[in-house]
């Protein structure tokens, strides 16, 4: 009884905790003050008008998001092949690849960013969004790669040759068997992939230009100059925007996928 | 005539440096019910997974209907396999379950509900149907993994030692269902088990197999009192392994207790081409080995020996003699006698038609 309590007394702080700094930033992204305040000092939405009314922030945010997208559906292309030939085929250089997938999770982003750059520069990519969005699936396919992977158990092999052995062809088992089996795994990989390259600065930076941009980096560079509740109306929006995933995700799938492990 | 409807001829796989399959050779007609038995590591499910299509043979071929499908990918074979843990899909209903497998084979959603209905009232589930496989008992999935494999109405069903999950009872029972339902569909089983009572009390045919190899394929009857080899003879039920002595004249000399006393043992069945000196066993059925009161008792082999065990096994008596070197089984039905105990003085023998003879030494 009383450790039922004390763990809900500790699972209450460690919420407060983090979620606190959200509370700061949504609460000084509506203060009437020029300069950031919490709490704030009067109530106006000013901030987030003179967001919208920069065209170079609404860029951004569009950048961003497709850039999320696309690296998430780059990753997921990627790594679900991956990871079913590592899971079940033996070959040799199979450690070596696995390695390699993994390896940018390790490796600093801002060597990663810098070494895109010249790469691009030669290949006459530079600061594009393919150059973009070429690094972000390179630095979110291991959080795809090592959420499925796990998934790929002798469990799950016996129940695609069962598949097999009632006659389904290869196509379906996939379709009915392997991707239901492995949708929780996928999910939050996927979503590690999108957070990951939504959030990412380090890599972003070196390929972006005053045109083609980031959020993150677009903020980076805006604190740099200026510190004014405008930044905390931009920190509010890509709160919401995780949210309503997150949100999103409960509704279509239901978050249980996340914790379900089979 | 008809071919076969499973035909495997000289099978051959490695893993790596590990022979699993040594050439193979085998037939099943229509409606047979043959076990695999063998220990782990005799290539029992290895030949299993060949036959279904998972694992790609080194060499041999597989004929199911006169027509090969060694190179056949496991969707596109004729027969169905029930596996070890059942491998029910987590995520479909006990019914979407069964119908699966018509529905991979073109039939409509509605005739394929109903099939799959009929297949489960066959196993006595048919009110399970909407449940998911995670709230069904071990028994119960058992028989849902039967029901989607005979639903296709395949020829050949493979089972991988399908009752190795289950309670003692509750296998028991399932050996008796299963049996019954394979007489009632007419098809043909092959049945990976490691349990020789299971092999004994349902096939029609047992092949034995010790390291990639089959040592004997026979009959329960045969295989138990036939053995062709000593594996065969030590691996199903219990044996008294006698070391023995060919004569040269088609006869076996044998060691029955010390060494040193040889009886002269006719064994019916001529050797004539046993040369003189080759070792041989003798096989004797514990159940063959009988106490007797005389040491001359006619028509017997006798020794004497010191009772070292009396087990009461239920409705059994295993009585363990020390004769000479060697420790002998007898079993008797019924209680214990009194007056038998350890320490026990007491002439054992047995008809030298009881003896059944081997290639080879007794392992030591």
């Amino acid at each position: 009884m009383i450790a039922r309590v004390l763990l809900r007394i500790v699972a209450w702080a460690v919420m407060t905790y983090l979620v606190l700094p959200l509370v700061v930033i949504i609460g000084a992204s509506l203060t009437a003050t020029s300069y950031l305040a919490f709490p704030p000092q009067g109530l106006t939405l000013d901030w987030y008008g003179r967001m919208l009314a920069d065209t170079s922030y609404v860029a951004a945010f569009g950048t961003s998001t497709a850039l999320a997208l696309a690296a998430t559906a780059g990753a997921v292309l990627l790594a679900l092949p991956a990871a079913l030939a590592i899971a079940r085929h033996d070959f040799p250089g199979k450690r070596t690849l696995l390695s390699l997938l993994m390896s940018p999770l390790v490796l600093p982003h801002v060597v990663l960013g810098a070494a895109l750059l010249q790469y691009c520069a030669a290949l006459g990519l530079m600061r594009s969004f393919a150059a973009l969005l070429v690094g972000h699936v390179v630095i979110v396919t291991p959080f795809v790669l090592r959420s499925v992977l796990p998934q790929l158990t002798p469990e799950q092999r016996a129940l695609e040759e069962a598949s097999a052995d009632l006659g389904a062809r290869p196509f379906e088992t996939f379709l009915l068997v392997v991707l239901p089996q492995i949708r929780g795994g996928l999910t939050s990989g996927a979503i590690f992939a999108f957070i990951s390259s939504w959030i990412n600065v380090e890599l972003s930076i070196f390929n972006t230009t005053a045109e083609l941009t980031t959020i993150p980096v677009k903020l980076f560079n805006y604190v740099q100059y200026t510190i004014d509740p405008v930044i905390a109306a931009v920190s509010s929006i890509t709160i919401a925007v995780a949210a309503f995933t997150i949100v999103l995700l409960d509704l279509t799938v239901g978050l249980h996928v996340l914790s379900k492990r089979r | 005539m008809l071919p076969a409807l499973l035909s495997i001829r000289d099978l051959g796989k490695r893993f790596g440096g590990f022979h699993a399959l040594k050439g193979v050779s085998l037939e099943v007609e229509h409606g047979e019910f043959i076990a695999l038995l063998g220990p782990s590591g005799c290539g029992k499910t290895t030949l299993l997974r060949c036959i279904a299509g998972f694992l790609t043979p080194d060499s041999g071929d597989i004929r199911i209907g006169g027509d090969s499908v060694t190179r056949l990918p496991p969707h596109r074979r004729p027969l169905n396999t029930v596996f070890q843990n059942y491998a029910l899909f987590p995520h479909m209903s006990v019914l979407d379950n069964i119908a699966y497998g018509p529905r991979r084979h073109g039939v409509p959603r509605g005739e394929a509900a109903e099939r799959a209905a009929q297949a489960l009232h066959l196993v006595g589930l048919e009110a399970l149907g909407a449940r998911y496989p995670r709230e069904l008992s071990g028994g119960q999935q058992q028989r849902v993994a039967l029901a989607r494999a005979v639903v296709n109405r395949p020829k050949l069903l493979l089972l991988d030692e399908p009752l190795s999950a289950l309670d003692m009872k509750l296998r028991k029972r399932m050996q008796i269902e299963l049996k019954h339902l394979q007489e009632k569909l007419g098809i043909a089983f092959v049945f990976v088990t490691h349990d020789q009572e299971e092999a004994m009390s349902m096939a029609d045919r047992i092949v034995v197999m010790n390291r990639g190899l089959i040592e004997q394929v026979g009959s329960g009857t045969a295989v138990y009192a036939t053995p062709a080899t000593r594996f065969v003879a030590e691996f199903i039920g219990e044996a008294n392994l006698l070391p023995g002595a060919a004569d040269g004249d088609g006869g076996l000399r044998l060691a029955f207790g010390t060494a040193a006393v040889p009886h002269p043992c006719p064994h019916p069945g001529p050797w004539p081409d046993i040369d003189a000196g080759q070792s041989r066993t003798g096989v004797l059925r514990p159940e063959h080995l009988e106490l007797l009161d005389r040491a001359d008792e006619p028509g017997f082999l006798t020794e004497r020996g010191i009772v070292e065990d009396v087990i009461n096994t239920g409705g059994q008596t295993l009585v363990m003699v020390r004769v000479g070197d060697a420790l002998l089984a007898s079993r008797r039905l019924g209680m214990p006698g009194a007056g038998l105990g350890r320490g026990t003085q007491v002439v054992v023998g047995f008809r030298p038609e009881h003896l059944h003879v081997v290639v080879g030494e007794p392992a030591p």
